[in-house]
């Protein structure tokens, strides 16, 4: 704790962190501007008191400088900080998704190796084994590219001109079903209470899919053994609310912030679960938010975890 | 036979490597994590072991240096195989006595068997 405390006051290694040089590295520049700061207040009160007489006119002289550089200090801070935030962001983008794309990469290289590696003794029940582990893998590196591209073009008109008219009711059993042999595989079951009658929903059918899938697959994950997903939906007047509720361990409050971030895994789920690039949540939020709805969490710590999102139907 | 243990959590490398491996006449033993990884580096006590970095429970670089810190598997080789290419990670893993640092998608599993062999013997 303390030597973390004291980590926030290196400078140098917090900049190196950001990999920008020093003269654009927000901390350096915070500590040199503060001098400078300093600095001028003294100076602009020796000058004040040698030549003006009236101490009230110093003070406000002193005062005035010292306004005036805090906030240019506050601007040039601020814009470098985004510099600096966006170079980590880089990084870390870099460093993740390249393990993600690496991981399923090798295992379809090595698999494809064993293969062709000419052995006569590989059995028909072994070649199976390898074929299912190419197509998991396939499937594993497709997912992540779409993934990336939802991120890269959330944004375009692209999406918007491809929505549809679907039923929201039957997208979410297709979904559960899609998921259905990944959850028996992991022991847990799925419960439902969508309504009786089918809701439509005019929107892209690809991201709402996207949207249910990634939800759905975090609850199994982090769900406990043996656990139980529920997944509720209800239709208001303007909007449809969904709520997708697992077993597993909660999660801490002091993640509350960062859940919905690009690359979020907290160090509980990660000391678990070694896989995953932290984008489903992030890709989930564009997704809601980008058809103007609203995406949250309720959690209880070792009671599980309920993910709710509400859009407005068109 | 000589004994190798593989400690990795992906199961579709541990089926690919391992089936190389015990075609090749060595004897493959299986962990899925970093805790069971140690656990079983002193009770099999293998010739080398296979070591990933991202590992459930514990890492990959702590399970080393608790290796290199125990009497009993001190002196067991460990390769670190793994597709992290920080340089941080690999002057660490040297530092603390892996005979070997490779990055997985670097390798062809041919090249990989290759680079266990001259260590193993």
């Amino acid at each position: 704790m303390i030597n973390h405390q004291l980590d926030s006051f290196d400078v140098v290694s917090r900049c190196k962190k950001s990999k920008i040089p020093l003269w654009q590295c927000p901390t350096f520049l915070f500590v040199l501007m503060g001098l400078i700061n300093i600095a001028s207040c003294i100076t602009s009160y020796f000058l004040g008191t040698k030549y003006v007489n009236d101490p009230l006119v110093v003070a406000i002289i002193v005062l005035m400088v010292a306004f005036i550089l805090f906030i240019i200090t506050y601007f040039v801070i601020r814009s470098l900080e985004r510099l600096a935030q966006i170079n980590e962001i880089k990084d870390e983008f870099i460093k993740i998704v390249s393990h993600q794309l690496r991981s399923p990469l090798t295992n379809l290289n090595w698999a494809i190796d064993f293969l062709i590696s000419g052995d006569k003794k590989i059995s028909d029940n072994e070649k199976a084994q390898y074929y299912q582990i190419i197509k998991e893998n396939g499937t594993k590196l497709l997912k992540l590219f779409n993934t990336l591209l939802i991120i890269a073009r959330i944004k375009e008109d692209e999406y918007q001109k491809e929505e549809e008219s679907i039923d929201f009711t039957k997208l979410i059993i297709d979904e559960i079903q899609n998921h259905r042999a990944f959850a028996e595989a992991s022991n847990i079951k799925i419960e439902t209470d969508l309504g009786k009658a089918p809701v439509l929903l005019t929107a892209n059918r690809y991201l709402i899919k996207t949207l249910i899938g990634s939800l759905l697959h975090n609850a199994i994950v982090y769900n406990k053994k043996g656990g139980n997903v529920k997944i509720e939906m209800k239709k208001g007047h303007k909007d449809i609310l969904v709520g997708i509720r697992d077993q597993g361990l909660g999660i801490p409050m002091i993640y509350k912030k960062y859940i919905f971030h690009q690359f979020f895994r907290g160090a509980s789920t990660f000391h678990e679960q070694t896989q995953g690039a932290g984008l489903g949540l992030y890709v989930s939020r564009l997704i809601v938010e980008n058809r103007g709805g609203k995406i949250w969490f309720e959690t209880e710590k070792d009671n599980g975890t309920t993910f709710y999102f509400s859009l407005p139907i068109k | 036979m000589k004994k190798i243990l593989f400690i990795e959590d992906e199961s579709a490398l541990q089926k690919s490597l391992g089936d190389l491996l015990k075609r090749e006449g060595y004897e493959i033993v299986s962990a899925l994590d970093g805790e069971s990884g140690l656990k079983l580096a002193k009770t099999v006590e293998p010739d080398l072991i296979l070591l990933d970095l991202i590992l459930p429970k514990i890492h990959g670089l702590r399970v080393l240096e608790t290796l290199k810190s125990d009497d009993i598997t001190k002196s067991i080789p460990v390769i670190l195989l793994t597709n992290i290419e920080g340089s941080k990670e690999i002057e660490r893993a040297i530092e603390l006595g892996a005979k070997a640092y490779l990055v997985k998608a670097n390798y062809s599993l041919g090249e990989v068997l290759e680079k266990i062999k001259g260590v193993i013997s």
